[in-house]
């Protein structure tokens, strides 16, 4: 209490902060209750990984890129191998298409599951954030299942994936996507019929697709303010051109439209799993063992970029080498980076109260911004 | 009994006559009698909040588990019953360091936890368990609890006060101004009741409340309005904080609260759960009658009523508790400017409606 | 002297890719962003300087902007390269303030005309540039607490 200047008193929020519980600090200028100005200080989870990438063989990159952000691992493995794989032109086999496709579907609901679990608990609603958790842990089991890892799995490899998922473990994934329809239900009424849930995110941080797209914001926030963009029909990698699905986008851009459209976007994802699954169960038997020792990579002289559409936006990775068995130069494009420049200016004339509400609508996540 | 009325209490209980007359008859001087009847009190009354604390604590434990059940867990060990959790949770608050931070008030810091603990003991005596089981029976006990009560709220301003960190100063404008907006609808709620009873003695009320219909001749049949209007506030007084919260209520870092932690902090939560208890005692007295048992008439002879008085009452508020937190777990919290809102506009226009019908009631059925 | 290999960069799904020099670069990017080019999706750096050199002299760093049309749904890349100053994009394309202050950060390129050019990751007393070809690590790095 001692820097308050006139009426405006300075506040600062510092990594690890109930508000956030995300390592990003902030300096908060309050006028009254109000925020009048905002700066943020990054770097608390810098790791350094475009610098390790010079340093490690590729076999050893590989699970340091899935600590990047640790809700989407296979999003960051799969956007740094493809860029390999085109440098090396290298077509994968069907099988390790199709598997791909379903775990980042997977990975995607988990994804959006946390974010969603993460917000009611903000919101004080226990059971609410219950059931999500649940339903995300149920997903979490099967990747324990598939390759030993809960969350950080390594488990696509230079030219394919690790082994194949056999029967038994399809037929989990089937179960789950058959009882999914009732649970989602409980779901949409925790969220889109709550009046108090309605009442705290409504017309609030509203940016417009003239904003977002100065800002470079894509995914989610740029699909909740009109602009129809998904990077999956855009530059369609993998599979993406033969399976069947439509995301949907909203016309509002404020903080409840990117919830709702996060939901939506569940019940897309497991359509396509089941698209995967029914391919899936009439070859199980393939073999995929891919016998390249790890430290033996060694892609084409060249620099590529891929394309991926992660939960959070867009994901690109360059990959710069020279023909040897380390890389000369690896670039992350994250999402998260962008969305908090956007904070900054969407949070102008609001109270603390919303702060927590639009940092987890615009799905941010400090570790991958800092890289 | 002399001594007691020439300091203005009014011992009427034939609970507090006896123990008076036992102790008086060791020729003590009076301001002696007066403490050792008082220190008797209070070391019963922290023995009993403490039972009553850990019944609670299990019971929302308990109930936590029903509504928000986490499945990552085996399910044979998320089913065995954890009766010594708040035991564990209450130790491990004591065992841990007493921190003091350094913009601190000292005084305020150090002796606010034990104000609140000892006003709501206060509210507490006020509370008749039995027709004869009252411990101060004042014209005006009604008015008191409230008072009680609101000043052992209020202490919340002096601990964010005295936490002297800037998120503290944050918390306490919004608090005071939260308490204000909701404590004006309850007071109007109790004067509609009194009105239609008669006096402000909590135990005319639950009296003017007896029938030989039983459970149609309690006030929340008349007076439905102000039932709801008095549970929307409790709901809301209480809304923010949970033992067992994994994470702490977000925009303002742990409330009032923040700033304290060890022995300090267990004192403050444990007024919480008693706090909730106190005032579900209390709207169980004002509109469901109380000690009355909903038949009309008591089954136990004439002198063990009390214990079915006690029996009734204690039921009765176990199940408003039960509901409260059930309600409490399941829905997300209001943002505090649509609180205030909420307030001024439906609750307080709502309650001066119920103490307007309650007047012309009383008016047209002859003056009481 | 070394010779410095010039390395190929191959079109990735059919980008056209524009090379050119510094104050050129600044006018296309003026010229694509009036045109309809309003998203830099991606800002790289890369050091081009042979790994064993002391002397940084001559052209180091290359410079690769990403831009993307919402409307006509096309992709564009330019390519400068730089010595250790550029001027900076971020009037024209707002997301680029903080890419400007991470290559900054990481290698030591300045841009002019930016509002705040700091570092955003690394601490701020910290020394190097540790991105460069030329940064060996120290053995002890001193950084000061709160």
């Amino acid at each position: 209490m001692r820097e308050v200047t006139k009426d405006k008193i300075a506040v600062k929020i510092e990594p690890n902060h109930p508000i956030t519980r995300d390592m990003i600090g902030f300096d908060v200028i309050l006028d009254g209750e109000k925020i009048s100005k905002i700066n943020s200080n990054l770097g608390f989870s810098h790791k350094g990984i475009e610098k390790a990438g010079q340093d490690r063989y590729i076999g050893q990159y590989l699970p340091a890129i899935e600590k990047i952000d640790y809700f989407a691992p296979f999003f960051y493995s799969h956007a740094f191998l493809s860029a390999l794989e085109r440098l090396s032109e290298i077509e994968l086999p069907l099988y390790a298409q199709y598997v791909r496709v379903l775990t980042m579907e997977l990975n995607r609901i988990t994804s959006h599951l946390s974010n969603l679990g993460r917000f009611m608990d903000v919101l004080n609603c226990r059971s609410a954030a219950f059931h999500f958790f649940n339903m995300q842990n149920e997903i979490l089991n099967i990747f324990e299942k598939i390759s030993g890892g809960r969350i950080s799995c390594n488990y696509y490899v230079f030219g394919g994936v690790k082994n194949n998922i056999c029967r038994e473990i399809l037929t989990e994934i089937l179960n789950f996507t058959s009882k999914f329809k009732e649970k989602f239900k409980i779901l949409q009424g925790f969220t889109k019929e709550n009046p108090v849930f309605l009442d705290r995110t409504r017309n609030k941080g509203i940016i417009d697709t003239q904003n977002a797209l100065e800002y470079s914001i894509t995914g989610v926030n740029l699909r909740a303010s009109g602009l129809n963009l998904d990077f999956r029909k855009e530059k369609p990698y993998l599979l993406y051109d033969k399976l069947e699905f439509h995301a949907p986008t909203v016309f509002e851009g404020d903080c409840y439209s990117r919830f709702a459209l996060r939901l939506d976007e569940i019940k897309i994802s497991v359509e396509l799993v089941k698209q995967c699954l029914d391919w899936l169960l009439s070859n199980c038997e393939e073999k995929c063992n891919l016998e390249i020792k790890l430290s033996d990579i060694c892609p084409k002289a060249g620099a590529a970029v891929s394309f991926t559409e992660g939960p959070r936006g867009l994901i690109m990775c360059h990959v710069v080498s020279d023909g040897g068995k380390k890389l000369k130069r690896v670039k992350w494009r994250t999402p998260s980076f962008y969305s908090i420049q956007i904070l900054e200016k969407a949070l102008i004339g609001l109270n603390l109260a919303d702060f927590a509400v639009i940092f987890d609508s615009l799905d941010i996540n400090s570790s991958e911004a800092d890289r | 009994m002399t001594n007691a009325a020439s300091t203005g209490f009014q011992t009427f209980s034939s609970l507090g006559d006896t123990i008076q007359s036992w102790i008086s008859g060791y020729n003590i001087p009076e301001w002696l009698t007066i403490t050792i009847f008082l220190g008797l009190y209070f070391g019963l009354a922290v023995i009993l909040a403490i039972i009553i604390v850990y019944v609670l604590a299990y019971t929302e434990r308990c109930i936590t588990n029903v509504f928000a059940p986490y499945n990552a867990v085996d399910e044979d060990e998320s089913k065995k019953h954890k009766i010594l959790m708040p035991l564990a949770h209450f130790i491990k608050l004591f065992l841990k360091e007493g921190f003091r931070p350094q913009n601190c008030q000292n005084a305020l810091f150090f002796v606010s936890p034990i104000i609140m603990f000892s006003l709501i003991l206060c509210a507490f005596c006020l509370i008749p368990f039995g027709s004869s089981v009252i411990f101060l029976n004042q014209n005006f006990s009604g008015l008191f609890f409230m008072v009680f009560f609101l000043m052992a709220l209020a202490i919340r301003f002096l601990a964010a006060y005295a936490g002297g960190g800037k998120f503290s100063f944050i918390i306490l404008m919004q608090e005071i101004q939260e308490n204000i907006a909701l404590s004006i609808p309850m007071l109007l709620c109790l004067l509609g009741v009194s009105i239609m009873a008669g006096s402000l003695n909590i135990n005319d009320i639950i009296l003017a409340q007896a029938a030989s219909y039983g459970i149609f001749g309690w006030f929340f049949v008349t007076e439905l309005i102000a039932a709801g209007i008095f549970f929307v506030c409790v709901l809301i007084f209480f809304d923010k904080t949970q033992l067992y919260n994994l994470n702490a209520p977000v925009d303002t870092v742990f409330g009032y609260k923040s700033e304290y932690s060890g022995v300090k902090l267990a004192i403050f939560e444990f007024c919480e759960y008693l706090m909730l208890f106190v005032i579900s005692l209390f709207f169980v007295c004002l509109f469901f009658g109380g000690y009355l048992s909903p038949f009309g008439a008591y089954i136990l002879p004439e002198f063990l009523i009390f214990l079915e008085q006690i029996f009734w009452l204690l039921i009765k508020t176990f199940l408003v508790f039960l509901i409260i937190i059930a309600i409490r777990i399941a829905t997300p919290k209001l943002s505090s400017a649509r609180l205030l809102e909420i307030s001024y506009r439906i609750l307080i226009p709502l309650s001066l409606i119920n103490l307007n019908i309650s007047i012309l009631i009383q008016y047209f059925s002859g003056v009481r | 002297m070394c010779r410095r290999k010039r390395l190929e960069y191959r079109a990735f799904w059919g980008e056209i890719i524009m090379e050119l020099e510094a104050i050129q670069a600044f006018k296309m990017l003026n010229n694509l962003k009036n045109k309809g080019f309003i998203t830099l999706l991606s800002l790289m750096a890369e050091d081009l300087s042979p790994i064993e050199t002391d002397i940084s002299g001559g052209e180091n760093f290359r410079l690769t902007y990403t831009l993307y049309n919402p409307v006509l749904k096309e992709f564009k890349e330019i390519q400068t390269i730089v010595n250790a100053e550029m001027r900076s994009v971020s009037t024209l394309f707002k997301s680029a303030k903080y890419d400007e202050m991470e290559i900054y950060d990481l290698f030591g390129i300045k841009f002019k005309n930016h509002p705040k050019l700091d570092r955003i990751f690394l601490d701020k007393n910290f020394v190097g540039h540790p991105l460069r070809n030329n940064y060996k690590m120290p053995e002890t790095q001193t950084k000061k607490g709160y």
